[in-house]
This record gives C-alpha cells, sequence and structure tokens, in this order.
C-alpha cells in the first residue's frame, strides 16, 4: 500500500471532524428548537386556557347579572317576559360553573374562590328567586323593601369582586407566564442563532478544507507527473534494456534500448506475455522460475545469469536485476528487469583466467628451467675443473710452461662460468620469488650488513658516515641484498684511496617514498655510460681493475623495482659515485 | 678410541663427481673406506645389508655423504626413509650436492639432515671441502654407539 500523501490524511481527518461537529450541532439545535416549539404550544394551550378562563368568568358574570337584570325587569313590570333571562341563566349557571370548575382545576387558590363564588352565586339566586317570589305573590312595593334591605347588592358586589379576582389571577398567571416564555425563548433563540453561525462557520470551514484538499491533491497530481516524466526521460536514456511487467508477466513498457538491443518492435513488445517475446527468447525454465516463485517471496533479486539463444544476437549470457516496484497512482504491483549483457565480460575474464594459468605454467617451466640450472650446468663446469687440477698434478713434470699456462686458463674459465651461473641464478631468484613484506627497519639493517663486511674491510681506512634511515615496507632478505651490492661496490671501488669516504643517508623525496643513496669517493665512472650501469653484466671497469661480473647493479635495480622503487646514479671519473633508490615508506615512518 | 674402521658411504651417481670426490678424500687419506653407490636404491640395499650388500660387514657408517640427484631413489627419499628407521637414523646424513635451491635446503635439513654443503665449482675449494667433512665426520667426530645389528 503506498503511504497516503500526509497532507491528504489531516485535511481529510480534519473535513472530518468538521462535518462531525456540525451534524452535532445540527442536532441541537433540533433538540432545541423542538422543545421551543414545545414550550410556544404549551405556553400556547395556557393563553388559550386564560382566556377561556376570562370568558368563562365573564360568562358566569353576565348570567348572573342577566339574573339580576331579568328580575328587577321583572319587579318593575311583572312582565314574565323578563324572566326568561332569568330561567335562562339559572339554568345555565351550573353548568357555567362547572365549566369554570373544569378549568381552575389544577389552581387551587382559584378552586377556593370557586368555592365561594358558587356559594355567593347561589345565596344570589336565591335573593333573586326570593324577590321575584314575593313580587309575584305580594306585589312591587314589598320588593323595594328587600331590595333595599336585602342582601342582594353585597352578594353582587362580592360575586363581582370574586369574579375579578379570578379574573386578575388569570391575568396575573398569563403574565407569569408570558415573562417565563419570553425569557425562555430570548435565550433559546439566542442560542439558536449562536448555533446557526457555528453551522455557518463550520460550513464554511468544511468548505475552505475542502478547497485545500483538492489543490493539495491537484499539486501531487502535477508532482507525479512530473516525476513520471522524468523517469521516463531517465528510462529512455539508460543504456541498458529495462522491461516493466505487470504481475501476470505482461510487459507494460520497455525503454528503447530493450527495443533496439532485442530487435523488436513497439508494438509487438507491450501488452504482450514476457515468454512469448521475440519467438519465444525469455521463454527460459530458470527465469519462469525466478519470476513466478523467487519475486513474490523476495522483492528483489540481483545478478541473475541467464545463457540461452537469442534470436538476431545469437548465444548471450544475460545477467538479470528484478524487483518488485509499486507503481504510484494505482496501487498495482509490477515488476522491473534490468538486462545486461555480459557475453563480452564473460569471454574477457575467461581469456583472462586461461592467461592467469598460461602464466603460471610459464613461471611453474622457469622455476623448473633454473632447478636444472642449478644442478645440471654446475656439474660439468666442476668437472672441468677439477680434472684439470688432477691433470696437472699428474701432468706437471710433462707440461712446459705453455702448457702450464694453458691448463691454468681452462681452469680460470670454469670458474668464471661458474660465477656468472650463480650470479644469474641469484638474478632470476631476485625476479621470480615472492616478496615476503614486512616493516623493515634499514637503520637496523644497514649495521648488520656492515658488521657481516667487516672481514672484508680488514685493513682498509674507511670513514663511515651513515644517516638516519626511515622504516620502510618490503622484504627484508632482498632489501639486505641490494645494500650490500651496493656497499660491497663503495668498499670496491674505493680500493685506490688511501682514506674511503662512504655515505649512507636519506635524501628528501615525495609523499609516500623514501629516498636513499650510498656515495663514495671511489673511482667513479663516465656518465656518459650511466644507462649502462644497471644492466645485466654490464661493466664499466674491465676485470684487471676490479673484480666482478656485472650483476651486482642489475641485482639492486631488479629488488628495488620489485618494491615499486626507482633507481638511478651519478658519478664523475675519478670523482666518487652515488647510487640512489626509492623505497615506499609505511605510515609510522612518516 | 675407534673400535673399528669408520667407514663413509659416497652416494653419488656421477662417475666424475664420484673420481674428484675420491681424489679428493685421498689426498687426505681418508680413503680407508668409502663404498661407493651409484643411486638411491642402492644405498639403501647397502644400509639394510640387502641384495648386493647382504654379506658386507655389519654396522653402520660413520657418515653418508648424499647428493640430491639420483636415478631411481633420489637423495631426499634416502634421507627420509633413513631418518625413519630407528636403526638407521643416528647416521649423519651430510647432502652434497650442487643445488643451493632454497626448497632443497628446506626439505632437507625438514626431514632431519646433518649438514648441507654445496659442491663448489673450484676444484680447490671443493677438496677443502670434502677434506674438512672428511675429517670431522670421520675422525673427528664420535659416532652413534652401535644401536644393533642390522638386518641380514
Amino acid at each position: 500500500m503506498p503511504e497516503a500523501n500526509p497532507i491528504d490524511s489531516s485535511i481529510q481527518r480534519r473535513i472530518f471532524a468538521g462535518f462531525t461537529v456540525a451534524f452535532a450541532v445540527l442536532v441541537v439545535i433540533a433538540t432545541l428548537s423542538y422543545f421551543v416549539f414545545q414550550k410556544l404550544i404549551e405556553t400556547n394551550q395556557l393563553v388559550k386556557h386564560t382566556y377561556k378562563m376570562l370568558n368563562e368568568l365573564e360568562a358566569t358574570f353576565s348570567l348572573v347579572k342577566s339574573a339580576e337584570t331579568g328580575q328587577r325587569g321583572y319587579l318593575l313590570t311583572a312582565n314574565i317576559e323578563y324572566l326568561k333571562p332569568y330561567d335562562l341563566a339559572v339554568d345555565s349557571l351550573p353548568q357555567q360553573l362547572a365549566r369554570v370548575k373544569e378549568l381552575t382545576e389544577d389552581n387551587l387558590v382559584q378552586q377556593s374562590r370557586l368555592s365561594l363564588l358558587e356559594k355567593h352565586i347561589a345565596n344570589k339566586l336565591d335573593d333573586l328567586k326570593g324577590t321575584i317570589q314575593v313580587r309575584k305573590n305580594q306585589g312591587l312595593a314589598a320588593t323595594q323593601e328587600i331590595v333595599v334591605f336585602g342582601k342582594g347588592k353585597t352578594s353582587m358586589d362580592a360575586i363581582r369582586q370574586l369574579i375579578s379576582d379570578m379574573q386578575n389571577e388569570e391575568r396575573d398567571l398569563l403574565k407569569h407566564r408570558e415573562t417565563d416564555v419570553s425569557t425562555f425563548l430570548s435565550r433559546t433563540v439566542s442560542l439558536l442563532v449562536v448555533g446557526g453561525l457555528m453551522q455557518l462557520v463550520l460550513f464554511l470551514g468544511i468548505y475552505y478544507l475542502i478547497k485545500r484538499d483538492m489543490a493539495a491533491r491537484q499539486r501531487a497530481k502535477q508532482v507525479l507527473e512530473e516525476a513520471l516524466a522524468y523517469t521516463q526521460t531517465i528510462l529512455e536514456t539508460v543504456r541498458e534494456p529495462l522491461l516493466v511487467l505487470d504481475k501476470d508477466l505482461r510487459v507494460k513498457t520497455a525503454n528503447r534500448s530493450f527495443f533496439e538491443t532485442f530487435v523488436v518492435s513497439k508494438a509487438k513488445t507491450e501488452r504482450a506475455l514476457l515468454y512469448e517475446l521475440g519467438d519465444g527468447q525469455w521463454n527460459i525454465p530458470a527465469l519462469r522460475r525466478l519470476l513466478e516463485e523467487i519475486i513474490p517471496t523476495h522483492t528483489e533479486v540481483r545478478d541473475f545469469e541467464v545463457d540461452t539463444e537469442f534470436p538476431h544476437l545469437g548465444r548471450r549470457t544475460m545477467l538479470l536485476n528484478a524487483r518488485i516496484l509499486y507503481r504510484p497512482g494505482n496501487n498495482t504491483e509490477m515488476i522491473l528487469l534490468a538486462i545486461d549483457d555480459i557475453t563480452e565480460r564473460k569471454k574477457a575474464e575467461e581469456a583472462l583466467r586461461a592467461r592467469s594459468i598460461e602464466l603460471e605454467a610459464i613461471n611453474k617451466e622457469l622455476e623448473a628451467f633454473s632447478y636444472s640450472v642449478s644442478h645440471d650446468l654446475r656439474a660439468p663446469i666442476r668437472h672441468i675443473d677439477g680434472f684439470v687440477d688432477l691433470l696437472q698434478r699428474h701432468a706437471a713434470s710433462a707440461l712446459d710452461e705453455k702448457g702450464v699456462r694453458y691448463l691454468k686458463t681452462i681452469s680460470q674459465s670454469a670458474k668464471k662460468m661458474g660465477r656468472l651461473i650463480d650470479d644469474l641464478l641469484v638474478f632470476s631468484r631476485m625476479g621470480r620469488s615472492e616478496l615476503y613484506k614486512t616493516s623493515v627497519d634499514l637503520d637496523q639493517l644497514v649495521k648488520e650488513v656492515l658488521q657481516d663486511l667487516l672481514p672484508d674491510l680488514q685493513g682498509r681506512h674507511i670513514a663511515w658516515s651513515v644517516g638516519a634511515l626511515p622504516v620502510v615496507w618490503g622484504d627484508a632478505s632482498m632489501l639486505r641484498q641490494a645494500f650490500v651490492n651496493l656497499i660491497a661496490n663503495a668498499v670496491k671501488y674505493t680500493r685506490t684511496r688511501p682514506e674511503a669516504v662512504i655515505e649512507i643517508g636519506r635524501g628528501t623525496g615525495n609523499d609516500g617514498e623514501a629516498v636513499m643513496f650510498v656515495r663514495d669517493n671511489g673511482v667513479g665512472f663516465d656518465m656518459q655510460y650511466a644507462h649502462k650501469l644497471f644492466g645485466v653484466f654490464q661493466r664499466l671497469h674491465s676485470v684487471s681493475d676490479f673484480e666482478g661480473t656485472g650483476i651486482g647493479l642489475a641485482n639492486v635495480r631488479r629488488i628495488i623495482h620489485r618494491h615499486g622503487g626507482r633507481t638511478w646514479a651519478e658519478g664523475t671519473v675519478n670523482g666518487g659515485a652515488t647510487f640512489y633508490f626509492t623505497l615506499p615508506v609505511t605510515e609510522e615512518a612518516l | 678410541m675407534m673400535a673399528e674402521v669408520k667407514r663413509i658411504v659416497l652416494a653419488e651417481d656421477n662417475p666424475e663427481d664420484v673420481e674428484l670426490t675420491l681424489s679428493a678424500l685421498a689426498e687426505h687419506n681418508l680413503i680407508n673406506e668409502v663404498i661407493v653407490v651409484s643411486d638411491g636404491a642402492e644405498a639403501l640395499d647397502y644400509l639394510y645389508a640387502r641384495g648386493k650388500y647382504a654379506r658386507r660387514m655389519p654396522g653402520n657408517p660413520a657418515v653418508i655423504l648424499l647428493d640430491l640427484k639420483m636415478p631411481k631413489v633420489d637423495g631426499l627419499e634416502v634421507l627420509r626413509a633413513i631418518k625413519k628407521d630407528d636403526r638407521l637414523k643416528t647416521i649423519p646424513v651430510v647432502m652434497l650436492t650442487s643445488s643451493r635451491e632454497e626448497p632443497d635446503l628446506i626439505e632437507s635439513y625438514e626431514l632431519g639432515v646433518n649438514a648441507y654443503v654445496v659442491k663448489p665449482v673450484d676444484f680447490q675449494r671443493f677438496i677443502a671441502a670434502i677434506k674438512e667433512l672428511g675429517t670431522f665426520w670421520a675422525i673427528l667426530n664420535e659416532p652413534p654407539p652401535l644401536v644393533g645389528r642390522p638386518h641380514v
């Protein structure tokens, strides 16, 4: 699963949160509104109730009044017509009072008033009834007395008062309720307004977030497109053939190098099954195994070798790298195959190996050769010398001076040949044998060499000057040989000097190398022939002047070269000579 | 003092070398008893007193001068055989050879050779070397006591 764009998920979360809050607010608003409506309905009911009550009370009062009026009319006129409203009122009053009673069910105070009212009304009615009877029976004058002195008016007043009280009570109640409701309403309305505003803000916020989200997606898409273009350019420029396969091993894309290398067309390659490509050149069991079994478990395989016959190309060895790719955008798995034709490289490696083996064999031959030389050549030489010697003793008397000289020459030549062979063997060993490299303290080495040469220095006056020499990395015995040769030479070629001066020291060199020299004040040499100095068996002096085979410096050069150094010399005829050489130094010495 | 004649065994295949060596030995009167064998097989035959040498005088020689390069059985093989055998390993063995090759030196010493002498080309030096060898091993050096008679 590709990682979600972090911007995406935080925006999405915020949008979700926003919607949740908005929804919650909506629910709250709805609930509040419900309560508000309930309250309004309730209040409405109460108002209706109150007005109903007021009406009924008014109606009650009006009935009583109507009864009174009727009674009065009758009293005045004795017209029964006036009794109609009275009768009606009297008839209606119980029901009327009952209605009022119904309406006061919830109010104890009103109920007690009502009972009082009922009582007064009853009294009043009785009173009216009485007076009517009196009028009926005794005439007008009799009634006047009752009316003037009767309780009629007090009852009426009481009734009026009670009704007024009850009405006021209702009105008060109403007023209270109205205040309650209005406070409730104002609070609720403000809440609702706030809620509404919040909703508005929330929705604006959500809208803004959604816009941001979309912008982010747009940007991501653009980045992706640019990245794709970028990768595509890389793919096309890469020299290695590349293949992108989908999970079913069909080719999704191949780069230009692939088409060119395997000589296939784009049309034939894309969407084709890998194993069908180019006459099934990829239908190799090992490759099938790789792709179908190994890749799902390992997601990457490197350096998988495939050796097969390719049309247009012939038999080739290919090195494959395969890797699972996740293609951005549609979350599918793909396989990237990188192909490297290593046929040439393998051939070169083979050739190298063969050459190595050849060289090995040649080396072995050389070893055998020098072994044979060391044994087989020496023996006859020894015999020559030996038998010449025996001859000399045996036939000394039979030989004249010339004869003796001839024999001596033969003997000397044989000896010389022996020396030459020995020198050559040493020289060849210097070139053949393995360097056993260690840290070599040249100070110590030179001291030992001088010690060893002591016997040869008997009777010589030599002024030695040995400077501080570094520690180098090399073969100790070979380096010893080099110093022996150089110092022995110095000793030899200063033989003509009464006071020889031999200097061994270190010069200044480049980083990582030490320059050393052996200087003497001997017979020196002509710089014209300096290039011959280090040659094999090359000498610049005759054997009669200075003995030697001319192998010493050649050995020195060989040894130093094997250590990665250089050799050179400076000298003047009869003015001494200096022999320089360089050696790589160890870090400790620096 | 010597109880018996000190024998020198010279294993050398080259007749010229044999002649030169013998004359060198003769020059210093060390020729008392030099047994010359021309290859390694013969050398072993002598040491084990078998074959051609079945009826030789019993006892080990005072020293064996051994050349490296011999036909049939070479010097190193003879050396190995000698040093492996309890009855023979006390015999001093001197490698007398033309080869100064390091592998030969190493091998010989590892097998327990007593001395390794490279034959000098110069005859005078050769004589001197032989003399020194002979004088040391055949005269000066105390031979190891007899361990026992070799098999007949």
